[in-house]
């Protein structure tokens, strides 16, 4: 049985604006065990991005605010820790990879030298062990001719490249975990597939916990183990990723299947099934479940009361009232 | 370059043609007659046609002499010698003071936004901005020299103090000469006039950094530094600050120019024996040869400067490099 590697708590972070309060997220639960990885998807703006700054220390403060909550990391409260302490576990024991390769690269340094930083500041390494170990990086990230690709310029490579720079620069020094937001939304289909199968390969030969981030089930059914579905700052679901491909229970997970496209014998049309209506608004939370107002399956009580995150068989969770007896 | 170089010398040459004036006349003195005002403009080579002047001008020009000054009969380029590295000195010190101070105070201002401290340094950098520099000095040496007696009010070196000349850069000199007691003296001296000097471009190094830093800030690659654990030092000023550099660079480069032609107020209270008081004093008296060429070598500094800057860019921003 391996050992859970990060649990998060109740995590509730808020935004404080001029517009008012934004509860980005709101009382987030997961564990994440070691060598797993995990998945958590939902539309834009429904937290998942801001739980993983969160967990990190990296959200912008002011405004942004953690209100409550732990994020226990092998043992420690990372919540708990000074700015300093923060630092030394960022890049080192847990990095992350960011959904725009092509800009998140500083323009005016050199590939090698952005990898070998981390190398230098958490490592100690000097320039040539630093230098050999990065090449060494990009060799496992399969760049072609690492020698020669080590002085190149961010400018310099393509949008799948420069992913998998970032891949080396979260791997370099051996983290325990690796959060990756949105790691192939910006690239094309083809270079998702290979940065998907090299993240899953590294994670299996390094060991390294995966966050995976994404709003692609198509991505969460060919690399996580489990799944946590949010929606509006909550978590509304929980599942391993047959069952919850096999048999999606809450709504909104039922209406995310419904508008991916499948392959359609020719003459047969069918329309996708989209979720209708928007992501309500942050600052003003409706009353109730907050997916009722988009839900097909909602009854009066849905409006009235949020249902809390309910046991299912098979150790799964759901936020629906429908789930309440079983 | 050298086709700015060719334009600026025209320019420069015909334009001091339309300050009215004799100088022949101002030699001479009002009484003096024609014939012998006649005699002077013949021998200064005024008495041909403006082309044929310029021809002369350039022809001396491109073997380095820039003629010689009607009032003292020395040759141009040895009072340069003597005026001109108590200018540059001034000017280096003040865009020094202004790089170093202004871009510390701008990177400050971006990274505590709306802070006391960015409210209070981008007041200081409106008062700096329009602030008469004469008024500012003359507050400086009251203040700093008069009431507190800590720096010296005027000079560049204090007069029983000797340094042997070997570039005219009096703190380069000393340096050189391991003159120490000088080289303090020297220091004091330049602190209050390179301060007055430096409160604009300073002003306008803080503005242009603090903008072009926010600018930076929010971009994905800050991100992704602050999530490799780096201090907020090495984020700001290695990886932030480096992305904004051209805009401040090119405030830099054009500011020293400014400088150069605009330490003459500086100059003048301070009493500092530098260009900028040796071309007013040209132009009052029709020394054609003095102000075509004090102008000439103040053009040709900027122009260097900021073809340095050009050179600059392509060292910060490697996308500008051309394979």
């Amino acid at each position: 049985m391996p050992k859970t590697l990060l649990e998060v708590k109740g995590l509730t972070t808020h935004f404080f604006t001029d517009r008012g309060v934004a509860r980005a997220v709101d009382d987030v639960n997961f564990e994440l065990l070691e060598g797993e990885t995990l998945s958590i998807v939902g539309e834009s703006g429904c937290g998942k991005s801001v739980t993983a700054l969160s967990i990190m220390g990296l959200i912008p403060h002011p405004p942004g605010k953690i209100i409550s909550g732990s994020v226990h990391f092998n043992g420690t409260n990372l919540l708990n820790l000074s700015e300093r302490e923060m630092r030394r576990i960022r890049g080192n024991k847990i990095s992350m990879i960011f959904q725009e390769p092509m800009t998140s690269l500083n323009p005016v340094f050199k590939i090698g030298d952005q990898i070998a930083e981390v190398l230098k500041l958490h490592q100690n390494l000097n320039k040539k062990d630093a230098r050999d170990r990065v090449i060494d990086l990009l060799n496992q990230v399969r760049i072609p001719s690492p020698e020669e690709r080590v002085n190149d310029y961010p400018h310099q490579m393509s949008g799948g490249m420069r992913q998998r720079v970032m891949i080396a620069i979260a791997l370099a020094c051996d983290p325990k975990m690796i959060i990756a937001d949105e790691p192939t939304t910006a690239l094309d289909v083809t270079i998702q597939a290979q940065i998907l199968s090299l993240m899953d390969h590294l994670s299996k030969s390094t060991g390294t916990s995966i966050l995976l981030i994404t709003h692609d089930l198509g991505v969460v059914a060919e690399t996580a183990k489990n799944v946590v579905v949010m929606y509006a700052g909550r978590v509304v679901e929980k599942a391993d990723v047959k069952s919850l491909f096999d048999d999606p229970l809450h709504p909104y997970t039922i209406g995310l299947m419904g508008s991916i496209p499948g392959i359609v014998a020719k003459d047969k049309k069918i329309r996708l099934d989209a979720i209708p209506g928007t992501v309500p608004n942050l600052f003003d939370l409706p009353d109730g479940c907050r997916f009722s107002r988009r839900c097909k399956d909602a009854f009066e009580r849905c409006y009235k009361e949020e249902p809390e995150l309910f046991d299912y068989k098979g150790g799964r969770k759901v936020r629906c009232w429908k789930y309440e007896e079983a | 370059m050298f086709p700015t170089m060719f334009g600026v010398s025209v320019l420069i040459f015909f334009m001091i043609q339309l300050i009215p004036g004799d100088p022949a006349l101002l030699i001479l003195g009002e009484r003096a007659t024609e014939s012998s005002l006649k005699a002077v403009r013949i021998n200064m080579g005024l008495d041909k046609p403006l082309h044929v002047q310029y021809g002369k001008f350039m022809y001396k020009l491109v073997q380095g002499d820039l003629g010689d000054s009607f009032r003292s009969n020395e040759p141009v380029t040895k009072e340069i010698a003597i005026f001109f590295p108590a200018t540059i000195e001034l000017s280096l010190v003040a865009i020094i003071i202004a790089s170093f101070v202004g871009m510390v105070a701008g990177v400050i201002s971006a990274t505590k936004q709306y802070s006391i401290f960015d409210y209070s340094s981008m007041v200081f950098s409106i008062m700096g901005i329009s602030m008469p520099i004469f008024w500012l000095g003359l507050i400086f040496i009251l203040i700093f020299s008069v009431h507190l007696g800590w720096l010296p009010i005027s000079g560049r070196l204090s007069a029983h103090m000797e340094v042997e000349l070997v570039t005219g850069f009096v703190l380069l000199d000393s340096l050189i000469t391991k003159n120490w007691a000088a080289f303090r003296d020297a220091f004091w001296h330049i602190l209050l006039p390179g301060f007055t000097l430096s409160t604009i471009p300073m002003a306008l190094v803080a503005r242009i950094t603090r903008s072009s830093m926010l600018e930076v800030l929010r971009q994905d690659y800050i991100r992704t530094a602050n999530a490799k654990g780096l201090s907020p030092l090495v984020v700001h000023y290695k990886h932030a600050l480096r992305n904004a550099l051209i805009p401040i660079v090119t405030v830099i480069g054009l500011s020293f120019g400014i400088l150069m032609g605009g330490a003459v107020l500086t100059e003048t209270v301070f009493a500092w024996p530098g260009m900028g008081l040796w071309i007013l004093n040209g132009v009052y008296s029709r020394d054609y040869n003095v102000v075509q060429g004090g102008v000439l070598l103040i053009a040709f500094i900027f122009i260097l400067v900021n073809t340095v800057v050009d050179i600059l860019y392509v060292w910060i921003n490697p996308r500008i490099r051309v394979n």
